[in-house]
């Protein structure tokens, strides 16, 4: 062991001593081992002093430039002269700056972006940031007073300078007890919470944005200007260690849950003296949960008690325990969702626990359910006053006049932006995480908007009914909002972006309303206008969506691949994933529908990923998962989807939404394929009615609910009200999309299945028959996969006994077979089915052998499969088959013996066996060879 | 090493996809995987020392940004805690290394001098922080340490260049925050002994 080593194990040991037996260890010591004495007498020295080590390595740019080095001092920006620097952030430098037109002196705090952080899309960021914090007043909220973009093309902004203390020191240095520091938290809380109600989020809370001032006055500065966007990639440009939520550390947009998280920690810091890692590395830890308060409180550093009136740790600890515990707990909860929904909710539990009532954070899930959405609403009553507000606001404001020379006419900052940043721009359908409103408040909006006298603001007008045509999209009123986009774009206002804004949700409304022509000529026209620079990514690729989603409803499958990926190149350079996510969704049903699941699930698995947690994406992600799990028949696994996102929508969007409509379908034809008939029944009832209420009864969101009506009635064996509905669906769907389309075979498909069922009438048969074959010769043409009709087609054909029949049922039955053995795997039991239709085939052309073969294959893959519809009527089939072999093979015995088998397997599971129809037919067999010794399986 | 610094490295997504393949193979035992996640971040953590040892304004992406970006490629990807202590401790030994190197680098480029100084009088005035020499020399330090007890030099490097703090290092080593401020106390008693005997 080298000195090195010998130092350091001692080293240990010796603190453990008192101080005279370490004298005496240490005299032993430099007799016996003179290197190791010499290292440890330095170490111990080393030990009582401090040291530049002590402090890590800064994380953050230290120390600046000696300011009467920066260039902008002295300068003027607008009519503010630049008279010294006050700090250095990560977004850029703050200057205290006056105003210099000989008006009144104005002191302000300016700040300037970086040079290198401006990009057009920082720009286009700030442009729509500023205006809205524009109209921020509050008493607590540092005023934004004016704004502008330099020389060079750097924007700046001024507010109203703010001499104070930050929020932390404060409290501290004036020994404020708990109850005063949350008095004066809730002023900052409030402050926020105005902002969140009006849809704006701060991005950067901490003490240091918390300023106050005597007597006691709280000021938040910096609202939302610390992040005016993310860099590629999506790391956010600056962030507080310790104080950004983990969520925005991983590149999420932050919302106002991540201020929520911001504020806890302010309050973890303001009541237990909490210091926050100040390193980021440490900020990748913060995804484990936080420590309850009371528990760090114990472990604070010296003075935290006293300094909050508390004899010691532990008494503040007591203090903390309970109610604000569960309090900062709920504010920091790595998982975004589980916090506080916005600082309103957290202003109003503190203010329970002043009160002395119980808090929301206690409570447990009812409060908090409740609490999100009133919050929500809260959210939206704000905006319905905005729409006028900044309507008006755009005419006649000197400022907004000053930046006119530039850019477009001032009404173009005001309502699309503003909703474009509340309704979020991440879904290129007008849905993601908006805010609902009600219809009434969109109709109080719409009639103010008319009633403003707009008609002389061509730009404002049109963006106003764009907006409110959006709002009304995202409560479920396409008729409505569909009319209104069209009002929109049709008016010439002569500015191109808010044209092309406008053209885009009236093409996503006329895709949502199945008029695929025209929202490709809309889309079309819009993306044609677009500059040649390649800039306005976001709305290339919603035009770019809805043209490839219209594309494929034409039946123009390529070229509508290609567009799809071509928007989603572009798509994967925006930071926000929410777009990409949307593109995925699309291509994922296109594999569905297609009949290629792998790929389906892929792209449903990576949306999901993508997708914000718990956002309506992540609810069509799970949609289109559970779609494909159908299709593979993993019915248990798609019931389970279904239900959680129904319940997921039924809350964020209303019970009576389309989106949730739509969902409900597919829940309600899970329950039946898993034979659940009652809540299969009374899941469509509701479906259905929500869905002619949203569409109309021409429509074929309705139409498919008639095809889900469909399929239960033909599961219990109504074959007659199954005819009707599916008549009809199909009638709807010929006439939405004419009688060779992909969708329109679907439900011609399903029409003819449904017509074939055990106990059809002959003229039925032929009819379903007619449209099989229909289908078939369709599919082949068009290169849309029909294996299921197929299938039933060669089953009617066998069924009808016929010789040519035989042949044709065969090789359609080679096709079908192909298909669900490359869409869906050799195990599905789709496969199964056909094959023991194929030994039923076999048998019927005199080929024992090889039916034989096939059946003896098929059965315990058939068996393992149940309980399944298709597995049951497989097997009920093969099992006829084998007896019928055997007997041709003079085995009566067997053959009975066979038979008698297989009715005790159904005796003895009949859980397996449930509505299976097979055991009368066995027993005729059984008495078919009783009494004359042979059986002769003539239809299946 | 890229001539113009104001382009602060962006994470691509081939980037993020790498660092999970790696991953992957260090789950498998791959023993290049860690040396090449290091490769790959090589670039923004040498990006993320200039910045630190720069004065200037205007000199480009904020350190925290290049932490973050580099933090980013490697959080979706560490997804359980082994992994993710295991990429907190790389990237804490990758920035050490950055910033020595850069360090050297000033020092033979005679540049160091002029950026010790800053105003007083600022109010973001950071405490006082090493200079290049004395951080060649704590690399020094550290390395002896390591020779003895590897497990030390790991703590300093997430304490000292990391940041981290006593609670999160305990967390990251598995270790009670009790042993984390004993092992420290150790560690430095013998980092300053070394460096002050030059």
């Amino acid at each position: 062991m080298s000195a090195d080593a010998r130092a350091l194990h001692l080293f240990d040991e010796l603190l453990a001593l008192s101080a005279g037996a370490r004298e005496a260890t240490l005299a032993a010591l430099r007799h016996d081992d003179p290197e190791a004495h010499a290292l440890l007498q330095s170490m111990l020295r080393a030990d009582a002093r401090r040291h530049l080590i002590d402090q890590p390595w800064p994380g953050v740019p230290q120390g600046p430039a000696a300011a009467a080095d920066d260039p902008r001092i002295g300068t003027r920006l607008g009519p503010w002269r630049i008279e010294r620097r006050i700090a250095e952030g990560g977004m850029g430098a703050v200057y205290e700056a006056h105003r210099d037109d000989g008006q009144y002196r104005q002191r302000v705090a300016l700040k300037c972006v970086r040079a290198d952080l401006v990009s057009p899309q920082l720009l286009e960021a700030f442009r729509a940031e500023r205006e809205h914090l524009a109209q921020l007043e509050h008493p607590h909220i540092a005023t934004l007073l004016d704004g502008g973009v330099d020389a060079d093309g750097i924007p700046w902004f001024a507010m109203r300078y703010v001499e104070g203390e930050p929020i932390d020191a404060w409290c501290d240095q004036c020994r404020l007890p708990l109850e005063a520091r949350v008095d004066l938290f809730a002023q900052a809380c409030d402050a926020v919470a105005h902002a969140h109600a009006r849809g704006i989020v701060h991005r950067d809370i901490k003490p240091s944005n918390l300023l106050v001032t005597p007597p006691g006055k709280v000021h938040v500065l910096d609202f939302g200007l610390s992040h005016p966007g993310h860099a590629e990639g999506g790391a956010p440009l600056a962030v507080s260690p310790g104080y950004t939520a983990p969520e925005v550390l991983r590149g999420a947009a932050p919302g106002a849950q991540a201020d929520v998280f911001s504020l806890g920690i302010v309050l973890a810091r303001l009541l237990g003296g909490f210091l926050p890692s100040h390193s980021l590395l440490g900020g990748a830890l913060l995804d484990q949960r936080l420590p309850p308060l009371s528990r760090l409180a114990r472990e604070a550093p010296e003075g935290t008690a006293a300094w909050r009136g508390f004899a010691d740790e532990a008494a503040l600890a007591q203090r903390l325990r309970g109610d604000l515990d569960a309090l900062v707990a709920r504010c920091v909860d790595p998982d975004p969702a589980r916090r506080y929904p916005d600082a309103a909710a957290l202003v109003d539990d503190l203010r329970r626990w002043r009160a002395q009532r119980p808090v929301a954070a206690r409570a447990g899930g009812w409060l908090y359910r409740s609490g999100r959405l009133v919050a929500r609403h809260r959210m939206v009553a704000g905006l319905a006053g905005m729409v006028l507000l900044s309507a008006l606001v755009g005419v006649g404001s000197a400022w907004w006049l000053q930046q006119r020379a530039q850019r477009e006419a001032a009404a173009s900052a005001s309502v699309a932006a503003l909703f474009e940043r509340t309704l979020g721009t991440a879904a290129l359908s007008g849905l993601g995480e908006v805010p609902l409103s009600s219809a009434r408040l969109l109709e109080q909006t719409e009639a103010q908007v008319r009633a403003s006298g707009l008609q002389d603001q061509p730009q404002v007008l049109m963006q106003a009914l764009d907006s409110l045509a959006r709002g009304y999209a995202v409560i479920g009123d396409y008729r409505h909002a569909t009319a209104l986009a069209n009002e929109a774009a049709t008016i010439n206002a002569g500015d191109h972006d808010a044209q092309q804004h406008a053209d885009a949700t009236l093409a996503s409304l006329l895709n949502i309303q199945a008029r695929h022509a025209e929202a490709r000529q809309v889309a079309q026209r819009a993306l044609d206008a677009m500059p040649a620079d390649g800039s306005g990514r976001p709305l290339r690729v919603r035009l770019m969506a809805e043209i490839a989603r219209s594309r494929w409803n034409e039946g123009e499958r390529d070229a509508a691949r290609a567009m799809l990926e071509e928007a989603m190149a572009l798509a994967r350079q925006e930071p926000d994933p929410a777009m990409l996510v949307e593109l995925l969704l699309l291509r994922g049903d296109w594999s569905r529908r297609m009949l290629v699941p792998a790929a389906a699930a892929a792209d449903a698995d990576r949306a999901l990923a993508l997708a914000a947690p718990d956002s309506l994406l992540a609810d069509e992600a799970k949609r289109l998962r559970g779609r494909v799990f159908q299709q593979q028949e993993s019915t248990r696994e798609a019931l389970a989807l279904f239900q959680a996102v129904a319940e997921s929508q039924a809350m964020r969007l209303g019970e009576q939404h389309p989106e949730t409509a739509r969902t409900l379908l597919l829940l309600a034809y899970a329950q039946g394929a898993v034979r659940d008939k009652d809540a299969a029944w009374s899941t469509l009832a509701r479906a259905q009615r929500l869905l002619a209420a949203a569409y109309g009864t021409e429509h074929v969101e309705y139409g498919e609910s008639l095809r889900v009506a469909a399929s239960l009635h033909a599961w219990v064996g109504q074959a007659a009200e199954a005819e009707a509905a599916g008549r009809e669906a199909l009638r709807i769907f010929e006439q939405a999309y004419g009688p060779r389309h992909e969708n329109t075979l679907r439900m011609r498909a399903l029409f003819g299945i449904n017509l074939l069922l055990p106990g059809a009438t002959p003229a039925q048969r032929t009819e379903g028959i007619g449209a099989l074959r229909q289908v078939a010769a369709d599919s082949r043409q068009t290169g849309v996969p029909a294996p299921y009709a197929q299938l039933s087609l060669a089953k009617a054909l066998a069924w009808q006994g016929q010789a040519g029949d035989f042949q044709e049922a065969a090789v359609l039955l080679a096709q079908a077979q192909a298909d669900i053995e490359r869409a869906l795997g050799a195990g599905h039991p789709a496969h199964n089915a056909a094959q023991s239709l194929g030994a039923y085939l076999r048998y019927r052309l005199g080929d024992l052998d090889g039916a034989e073969a096939l059946l003896q294959a098929a059965v315990p893959r058939l068996i393992a499969t149940l309980p399944n519809n298709n597995a049951a009527v497989g097997l009920c089939t093969v099992t006829q088959v084998q007896a019928a072999i055997l007997s041709a093979k003079h085995q009566p015995a067997q053959a009975t013996a066979w038979l008698r088998e297989a009715l005790a397997l159904r005796k003895a599971k009949p859980a397996l066996f449930v509505g299976d129809t097979c055991g009368p037919k066995l027993d005729q067999a059984v008495s078919a060879l009783r009494r004359t010794g042979r059986y002769v399986m003539e239809k299946p | 090493m890229p001539a113009n610094d104001s382009a602060a490295g962006s994470p691509s997504g081939e980037t993020r996809e790498s660092v999970t393949l790696l991953l992957g193979q260090v789950r498998e035992g791959e023993p290049q995987a860690w040396d090449r996640i290091y490769a790959l971040l090589y670039q923004d953590l040498h990006q993320l020392a200039r910045m630190q040892l720069r004065r200037h304004r205007g000199a480009g992406a904020s350190p925290t940004s290049l932490v973050s970006d580099a933090w980013l490629k490697l959080a979706d990807a560490a997804s359980n805690a082994e992994n993710r202590a295991h990429l907190v401790g790389l990237m804490a030994r990758a920035m050490r290394y950055a910033i020595l190197d850069e360090s050297k680098r000033r020092l033979a480029g005679k540049r160091g001098a002029q950026e010790q100084h800053f105003a007083l009088d600022e109010i973001d005035v950071a405490s006082p922080e090493m200079d290049v020499e004395e951080l060649l020399q704590l690399d020094q330090a550290l390395k002896r340490l390591a020779a003895i007890e590897p497990r030390l030099e790991t703590l300093v490097g997430l304490r000292y260049f990391g940041g981290l703090d006593d609670r999160e290092i305990g967390l990251l080593l598995g270790i009670s925050e009790r042993t984390v401020r004993r092992d420290w106390r150790s560690a430095r008693s013998f980092l300053i002994t070394c460096m002050d005997d030059g």
